[in-house]
């Protein structure tokens, strides 16, 4: 398990708790589920890095503590 | 700003609800974990090998303090000599030497028994187990009762198979290997080619090898003649044995082109030899021995011959000269091979050509002149039978006239010559002059002696000066008085031919056989006869002090053997004497150039042949060296001024270029009168008495307006004017015409004036012209 940061920098920031083989999709999933958005509204980011949904967070390695910042499309 | 976050079961609820898996609890066992595992596995195990180690090297050591202690074990060598022995410990151990000395004797002799018995137990080698073993020499080489050590030959495996065991002597075989070196080395320095291919075909030999001078021979040759063992007194080669026993079976085996062959082969001499040989680093002592041939010493041989040449020149001085070769140093020379030889050889000659030279005593010499006439006699009367017209007879009747040399110089006779070449020689200039004769009276007398005559004149002919003076002085003279009467020129006395070269000369100069030059060249002859006199006393001089230095250098090197005579002597001496001689050298010299009278003339000529002055020569040589002539307006300037020099000087001294003066002699002819009208009255008419001939009035202006451009024309037309020149030079003229003839009424020679009336005008004209000047 793995827990990760997502701050949107807006006001919203979230710890989440998952796995390493969980994928993006998963993940943007329990972020949307916590912060009450949709969740195919959300869009993963590190820099200019977008994270696709079908690729899991070890292929991305997201290690526990990260930060991943969180944008709305 | 707080975290939203969610418990663990909060999470896996979620999860459930989204259809993912639950979390997993637990620790994460990531790859990192599993290489720290990993690390810390192979440290453990390393760790427990080293104790391991440890524990075994503590084993081994322990085990090898014991083998030591074993080895240790028993007694020391003080111990043992202390324990065995008490008193005589000295006695003991001598007998114990003794016996082990004993023993190793024992064991020697023993082992050499048994050597010696192995030796027995092998084959018995004799005479007779050598037999039929090959040996590498010659028969001839083993002398009687001589001791020799025979090895048997290296060779390769395969070459024994073939050929068997072969003794050889080392030092034999070592001697007749440098033999043949030595041998090749020889036919070295032949010329490879020899120009016959005998070796190839005549001799029946097989074809040479490329390059066969220089293969070498390295060990015994292959081919080497040996014999074997046990039939002794036949040598091996089957071929050799039949030509060598002699015996008519064996040779009728033989084809007589075999025989041929082989006697030839035998006593073949080979002709080649090869010229460049290379050096090589080591000699054997005989190879050196033969190669380096000590070179005699030159200077002995060179002291000699001074010495005979001075011999000479001290022994002949009364003698007459002799031709004698320049000293040749005959080191130079390279044909020269033998030096000694050549010298003495060159002695002989030279004493042989002494000794006829002052044999010929007067007897000797009225002796050889009696042969020659005596002999001289009987060609005459081999002679005597008739005319003979041979070529040369022919030749000379039919030289020309104009020649002065025509009949050939008499030859000295031969056999005078032989007999007497030093008296021919002194008297052959004197010959070469004396047959001298005048064409005219030669064409008489062939065309009217009779064949008396000519026997006689070959007769004179063919004697020689020395012999007939008397005779040949009269005879031409005789012949001349006699056949040429007519002619008066030979009336004149002339100086006889036979008083000498002077006479000679006379006789030549007198018959215009060549010109006296004028003063000029008589000057330059003599000046060129001075100048030649002038280097031949140079020569003698130059000759003189480089005899007199050589003595002086002889004389020094005399004294300097002289022990007393110290170096400084020696030195200062030489130093004066130098002096001495720098001295005279420079008297020598002024004293020389005093009659020192160089005739140099220098002449520059130009291209078309013409002579330069200074001036032109120089602008001549200028162009040359700048490479640049003078342009065209110049050239042509120049060749205008030459071309007018050309013409005056062509010019006659008589007339005019025109030719005046002759065309004024033609006129008074055809007019008959002493005088000539040029021009008459207003109109230039001329008088009809005149007009014989009509260029009158032209020729009359001619002159005058050619010559000075005076206003001779205009007085014409103001006035009439006669001239009357009857050998008048055209000089005379011009003035007449001339500007300087101021009044020219006067000056028209005082002959006749025929227009009286014209003189006022006439001087008017003079006024004018003067005015006008």
């Amino acid at each position: 398990m793995i827990e990760v940061v997502c701050n949107d920098r807006l006001g919203k920031k979230v710890r989440v708790k998952c796995n390493g083989d969980d994928t993006v999709g998963d993940l943007k999933k329990l972020i949307a589920a916590q912060t009450g958005t949709n969740w195919e509204k959300i869009v993963l980011k590190k820099w200019y890095n977008v994270y696709k949904d079908h690729i899991t967070l070890d292929d991305y390695e997201i290690h526990d503590g990260m930060n991943i910042e969180l944008y709305y499309n | 700003m707080s975290e939203i976050s969610a418990s663990i079961a909060e999470t896996n609820a979620l999860r459930a609800k989204l259809g993912l898996k639950p979390l997993k609890e637990g620790p994460e066992s990531s790859s990192a974990q599993i290489a720290e595992d990993n690390l810390r596995r192979q440290r453990d195990e390393e760790a427990k090998k080293a104790r391991e180690d440890a524990i075994k090297q503590k084993i081994q050591k322990s085990k090898n303090r014991q083998e030591l202690n074993k080895v240790r074990a028993g007694k020391g060598l003080g111990e043992a000599s202390d324990n065995e022995d008490d008193g005589d410990d000295v006695y003991k151990w001598t007998l114990k030497n003794r016996n082990k000395e004993k023993e190793r004797q024992a064991a020697a002799a023993a082992r050499r028994e048994r050597e010696l018995q192995e030796m027995d137990d092998m084959a018995e080698y004799d005479e007779k187990s050598l037999a039929g073993l090959k040996v590498g020499h010659d028969m001839s080489d083993f002398g009687e009762g001589e001791e020799r050590i025979l090895t048997l030959k290296d060779s390769t495996i395969l070459e024994n198979e073939e050929e068997g065991d072969e003794l050889i002597n080392v030092d034999m075989s070592e001697r007749e290997r440098l033999e043949k070196n030595l041998e090749n080395k020889k036919k070295k320095n032949r010329p490879v080619y020899s120009g016959f291919d005998d070796d190839e075909f005549t001799l029946g030999g097989k074809k040479k090898n490329l390059l066969s001078q220089y293969d070498e021979v390295l060990g015994t040759e292959q081919g080497n003649e040996g014999f074997v063992i046990g039939k002794i007194g036949k040598p091996r080669r089957a071929d050799q044995a039949g030509g060598e026993s002699g015996s008519l079976q064996s040779r009728s085996g033989m084809t007589a082109k075999e025989i041929m062959n082989q006697k030839l082969k035998e006593s073949a001499i080979a002709l080649t030899y090869n010229k460049t040989q290379q050096a090589q680093d080591y000699y054997t002592k005989e190879e050196a021995e033969i190669t380096f041939k000590k070179p005699k010493k030159k200077k002995k041989s060179r002291s000699r011959k001074s010495d005979n040449w001075e011999d000479d020149e001290n022994g002949d001085g009364q003698a007459m000269e002799i031709e004698r070769p320049e000293p040749i140093d005959m080191s130079e020379l390279n044909f020269v091979d033998d030096e000694d030889l050549q010298e003495s050889l060159a002695r002989a000659r030279r004493i042989a050509t002494k000794k006829t030279i002052k044999k010929l005593t007067p007897e000797q010499i009225a002796k050889n002149l009696a042969e020659s006439k005596a002999l001289e006699m009987e060609t005459d009367e081999i002679k005597e039978e008739g005319l003979i017209i041979s070529d040369v007879s022919e030749f000379v009747s039919n030289l020309s006239s104009t020649s002065v040399f025509q009949q050939p110089v008499a030859r000295p006779a031969p056999t005078a010559t032989a007999t007497a070449p030093v008296k021919a020689k002194s008297e052959e200039p004197v010959e070469k002059v004396a047959r001298v004769k005048t064409p005219d009276s030669e064409d008489v007398k062939m065309e009217e002696t009779d064949a008396d005559d000519t026997t006689q004149e070959q007769n004179l002919r063919s004697r020689t000066r020395a012999e007939s003076e008397d005779e040949e002085e009269e005879m031409p003279v005789k012949t001349e008085e006699e056949e040429s009467t007519s002619d008066a020129s030979f009336l004149v006395a002339e100086p006889l031919v036979s008083r000498g070269l002077g006479s000679t000369l006379a006789l030549l100069r007198q018959q215009g056989a060549y010109e006296t030059g004028t003063a000029e060249h008589a000057q330059t002859a003599k000046n060129q006869s001075e100048r030649a006199k002038w280097l031949a006393d140079n020569k003698l001089r130059e000759a003189k002090l480089a005899r007199e230095a050589a003595l002086a250098k002889a004389k020094d090197k005399e004294r300097s053997r002289d022990k007393n005579y110290s170096a400084r002597d020696r030195e200062r001496d030489r130093e004066y004497e130098n002096q001495r001689r720098e001295q005279q050298l420079m008297d020598e010299r002024e004293a020389r150039m005093r009659d020192y009278k160089p005739d140099v003339k220098l002449e520059y000529i130009d291209d078309s042949g013409n002579r330069l002055n200074t001036k032109e020569a120089f602008r001549q040589l200028s162009h040359a060296f700048h490479g640049k002539t003078s342009g065209k307006m110049k050239t042509e300037k120049r060749m205008k001024k030459l071309e007018d020099e050309k013409r005056l000087l062509s010019m006659s001294t008589t007339d005019t270029p025109l030719n005046m003066v002759s065309a004024f002699q033609e006129r008074q002819k055809a007019a008959g009168s002493a005088h000539i009208v040029l021009a008459v009255g207003n109109r230039n008419a001329v008088p009809s008495s005149l007009s014989a001939a009509g260029v009158g009035g032209t020729v009359s202006t001619m002159p005058s307006g050619a010559r000075s451009g005076t206003a001779s024309t205009a007085g014409g037309s103001k006035g009439s004017s006669s001239f009357a020149a009857p050998n008048q030079t055209s000089q005379a003229t011009m003035s007449v015409s001339g500007v300087h003839a101021p009044n020219r009424e006067k000056v028209t020679f005082g002959l006749k004036r025929k227009a009286e009336s014209t003189a006022g005008t006439a001087t008017d004209e003079s006024a004018t012209k003067k005015t006008r000047n």
